[in-house]
């Protein structure tokens, strides 16, 4: 008995600084081919797709129900409160929109004289489900369930609501990987709407933990323009996103030591840490001037 | 064989809890790393073969599923977390020794080295690399909060995973008698 497994012991242990020699040169060799070229992407989001992403799907499915469910119950009175503090807002906001519109009109008309294309008012979108996020602490991405069959691409735009969430940067057959704007490796060219100055927004995870806002930076605004509470949308020469979609609002502003340009915090659109449910604009930037 | 499939849907099981379901039980936007959980119980309780094979497939799910591929701008960099889990499952295997199952504060502490180490190669890599020089700030509020949710989880899900293993040496022992 005992010669046995010694010999089943030896084997093993032999084998086992082999096998981590070929799997290490496995990974390597894997990490320089991918790096670069995308040869191994087509089988293995094939295999991702039929392996995790329909559990992940059902998982999802399940979670929103029970979530829908609990804020249901839980809720009802601060939903009656909010629907109260809303009916004034519409009023307030019809007027506005009254106002707005007759602007709209001659601004419609101001752009026929210019001969301008009507630019950013409508982007095509499709709606998608969030069905995994990051499984580590140090990135902010997300899984959504529709993929190259719904006709997403690579570097589509995500936005939730109004305000930008981030761009895919990986598609599969049936789901695809979204980057946000809080990732740490994420940097957007943005614009001050007020203003049109431009600037860097990058995300940072030091400033999403601690206050959950983006740093930007590289603002130049010699004359003291832009303040706290502007908003902030994509700028027009940003080569991955669309113009004119929200970021957010500026939360602080500081000159930096060179005192040529500004930097600071602005307060993003989107509460990332809740998403359920993005807009994927299936228009790309490259597209959008033909 | 049925150690194989066994094996490999725990890996999918952990991958799919800690992806979908622990997103919604975080703790200041901190979720626990189950994967390593998983691949250091398999290391020291299965030897390093068996740790190596399991951390190669955690790993490669992460890599997946991650975003540090999209840091590079040109879609995926597939194998960077494969070799990072794989070395973690090979490295605790070689504590195959030390390991008793009715004892569980070396497992719990191979758990928590385990996850440590794996996040300060991760912010060596991925953010030193980047000019994020803050380290006590990362690991306060990432490094450290994740090791302690991850000990609390593993104290509901180690003991599973010993069951699990108890249940193959059986088998093994009855098929060899």
């Amino acid at each position: 008995m005992s010669p046995v497994i010694k010999k089943k012991r030896k084997k093993i242990t032999i084998s086992s600084k082999y096998l981590l020699l070929l799997f290490s040169g496995i990974c390597v060799a894997l990490m320089i081919f991918t790096f670069r070229t995308s040869v191994f992407e087509g089988p293995l989001k094939r295999l991702a797709s039929y392996a995790v992403v329909p559990f992940q799907k059902g998982i999802a499915a399940v979670g929103s129900y029970l979530s829908d469910r609990t804020v249901q119950f839980a809720r009802l009175e601060d939903v009656l409160l909010e629907n109260e503090q809303l009916k004034q807002q519409i009023d307030a906001l019809t007027l506005e929109n009254n106002r707005l519109q007759q602007e709209r009109y001659e601004l419609n008309n101001l752009r026929a004289l210019y001969e301008l294309d009507q630019t950013y008012d409508e982007y095509e979108k499709i709606g998608a489900r969030v069905i995994a996020n990051e499984g580590d602490n140090w990135f902010y991405s997300f899984v959504i369930d529709k993929g190259e069959e719904d006709g997403i691409v690579v570097d589509c735009n995500v936005m939730a609501g109004s305000g930008l969430v981030g761009r895919v940067v990986s598609v599969g057959p049936n789901y695809a990987k979204v980057q946000s704007i809080i990732n740490d490796t994420s940097n957007v060219s943005g614009t001050v709407l007020a203003t049109s100055e431009n600037l860097v927004v990058s995300g940072d995870l030091q400033a999403v933990k601690t206050d959950g806002l983006i740093r930007f930076s590289q603002l130049t605004d010699r004359s003291d323009r832009v303040s706290v509470g502007d908003k902030i949308v994509t700028s027009n020469i940003s080569d991955k996103y669309l113009p004119g979609i929200l970021i957010g609002y500026i939360s602080s502003i500081n000159t930096t030591s060179d005192n040529l340009t500004k930097s600071g915090y602005l307060m993003p659109a989107v509460d990332f840490f809740h998403l359920e449910e993005v807009l994927v604009v299936t228009q790309l930037k490259q597209q959008t001037g033909e | 064989m049925k150690k194989l499939i066994v094996t490999a849907a725990l890996v999918l099981f952990s991958f799919l809890l800690q992806t979908s379901v622990f997103s919604w039980l975080d703790f200041g936007g901190i979720v626990p790393n189950l994967l390593v959980i998983l691949t250091a119980s398999f290391g020291f309780m299965q030897g390093d073969v068996a740790g190596m094979l399991t951390g190669f497939a955690c790993g490669f799910l992460m890599d997946l599923f991650c975003a540090f591929g999209g840091a590079t701008g040109r879609g995926d960099m597939l194998g960077f977390f494969a070799l990072l889990y794989l070395l973690c499952g090979y490295l605790n295997g070689k504590f195959e020794q030390l390991f008793y199952p009715e004892d569980m504060k070396f497992p719990l502490l191979m758990i928590t080295v385990s996850d440590l180490a794996i996040n300060v190669v991760c912010y060596g890599v991925m953010f030193l690399f980047r000019a994020r020089m803050d380290f006590t700030y990362y690991f306060l509020h990432i490094i450290l909060p994740e090791a302690v949710y991850t000990i609390v989880v593993a104290f509901l899900f180690y003991p599973l995973l010993l069951w699990i293993c108890r249940r193959f040496e059986k088998s093994e022992r009855g098929s060899m008698e």
